[in-house]
Parts: structure tokens; C-alpha cells; sequence
């Protein structure tokens, strides 16, 4: 679960603020032809970090074949069918739970 | 009503994200981009730039989607529904807290749950790359800012601004 510490409600204010000027920003200029590039550079960027994210996320998960095939599993259903990723990670769960379970 | 739908979707996000905030993010993607269609890819894309600017949990993506779906309303449904339930675990006393985490039940559903959203973070950062790496040049910004972030550590705000100059620049010459 989404990990929010004591006080993070507090904290969280001026984040709501600054993503909601963000937001109301991105609204009125996003379709400026001259920003095009630059946006792209921005997810150029963004695709970067994401890819660095999901190698921290994954060194530690990812120590077993067991785990590999959920990831790859899970990689090739949701690019490959209209399925909601809710349900994909419900049904995971429940497959780590009844595999607790059954070693037990 | 898409209201109620903003909250519900972020309040379910919130519960089903093992792994941390970051995990959080293709299952924003896969909702506000796939399943709904709120959002375009490079939108979503942007949202993530958005929340690495910043401070606090990456989840704060919410406020965004929710305001480019239903205005300041929307934005406040989301941001309520996403973290609604890590504030009533924050509220809890700390041995509350620490007695939920180490649940038996809770880490054997995680081992489930955390591989599959690390292959769903793949299909995220496939869809953005689909819509932003249209050329090599774009193609090297990317890999550039990944070899940055892993072996010099540059903060994410800086590789942001890179990005954008040097998208500035790909554009204009």
C-alpha cells in the first residue's frame, strides 16, 4: 500500500497546490506547436527515470523464477488485452495468498 | 458522477499499490489512460514530469488527473480517494500501523501483487515511449537521463530540465 507517513496530510497541501498550477498550466499551453519539442525532450526524460524506477523496483522483488514469470506474465496480458490492472493485481494477490497457504 | 468515479478509482489504486508510491504509477496509467481513456499517453507522461517537480508522494499524479477530468472538483475527489486510506492508516497508533504492515496476510498477497505491478510499470513506460521516442535523438535524451539518474544520482528535477532543453533544441535545429 501506498506508504504516507504521520503529517503527510499536512505536508501534502502545498504539493496539491503546485500540482493543481501545474495542472490549470499544462491546460491553457500544452497544444502551443512551439512547446511540442520540449514536451517530447520532458517524456524522453520521463521515460528515463521510469525505466531506472522500475529497476529499483524489481531488484529486490525480482530474485525468483516464481516472481520473473508474474512480472513477465502480467507484462504480456495487460499489453496484450483490454483487461483492468485492478483484477490483474487482486488475482496476483490472492495467488500469493493461497500460495502462503499451501505452504503452511 | 465522474466525480464519485475519480475517488473510487484513486481510493482502489491506493489500496492494491504494493511496493510504495512509485508502484502506484502504471496502475494510475493503466486506469486514467487504458481503461477509461481520460488521458492520452504523453498527458499521463507529463503528469509523471508534474510529480517528480513536486515534493511529497508520486501518487500526487491524482490531483492532476483529476483536474484535467472534472475540474478543481475532480481534483479534489481524486486527491481525497488516493490518499484517504493511507491517512486512516497514518491516524491508527503506530503499533496499529506497524501490527498491519507485518501481517501474515498482508506480505503473502504482496508477493503476488508486487511482481505483477513491476511488469505493468514495463506496459507504462512502453506507452510513453511510444508517443515520445519518435526519433533517435528523442531515443538518446532517454537513455541519457536513465544512465544520469543511475551513476551520477542527478536529481530527477535537473534531468527534467535537460530533457527539455534538449528537446528545445532537437525541435529547432
Amino acid at each position: 500500500m501506498v506508504g504516507v507517513s504521520r503529517g503527510d496530510g499536512v505536508l501534502l497541501l502545498p504539493s496539491v497546490v503546485l500540482m493543481l498550477a501545474l495542472a490549470y498550466g499544462y491546460s491553457r499551453f500544452a497544444d502551443v506547436p512551439a512547446l511540442v519539442p520540449m514536451r517530447r525532450g520532458v517524456l524522453a526524460a520521463v521515460v528515463g527515470l521510469l525505466l531506472l524506477t522500475m529497476y529499483n523496483l524489481a531488484k529486490p522483488v525480482l530474485r525468483t523464477p516464481r516472481t520473473i514469470a508474474l512480472a513477465l506474465g502480467a507484462f504480456a496480458v495487460v499489453a496484450a488485452l483490454q483487461i483492468s490492472v485492478a483484477w490483474v493485481v487482486i488475482a496476483a494477490g490472492l495467488f500469493g495468498l493461497a500460495s502462503a497457504r499451501g505452504r503452511a | 458522477m465522474v466525480h464519485l468515479e475519480l475517488f473510487g478509482r484513486f481510493l482502489m489504486i491506493s489500496l492494491i499499490a504494493f511496493g510504495g508510491g512509485q508502484a502506484a504509477l502504471p496502475l494510475v496509467e493503466q486506469m486514467a489512460v487504458q481503461d477509461t481513456g481520460w488521458l492520452t499517453p504523453s498527458t499521463f507522461g507529463t503528469a509523471v514530469a508534474f510529480g517528480y517537480l513536486t515534493p511529497g508522494p508520486v501518487l500526487i499524479t491524482a490531483t492532476f488527473v483529476g483536474q484535467q477530468v472534472g475540474g478543481l472538483f475532480g481534483a479534489l475527489a481524486a486527491t481525497v480517494g488516493a490518499f484517504l486510506a493511507p491517512w486512516a492508516l497514518s491516524a491508527a497508533t503506530a503499533r496499529q500501523a506497524a501490527r498491519f504492515a507485518e501481517s501474515r496476510w498482508l506480505r503473502a498477497f504482496g508477493t503476488g501483487a508486487a511482481p505483477v505491478v513491476i511488469g505493468i510499470l514495463g506496459v507504462t513506460v512502453l506507452d510513453i515511449a511510444h508517443e515520445s521516442l519518435v526519433s533517435w535523438s528523442y531515443f538518446a535524451v532517454g537513455a541519457a537521463v536513465f544512465v544520469l539518474a543511475a551513476w551520477m544520482r542527478t536529481h530527477p528535477v535537473v534531468l527534467l530540465g535537460v530533457g527539455a532543453a534538449l528537446g528545445w533544441l532537437i525541435g529547432h535545429f
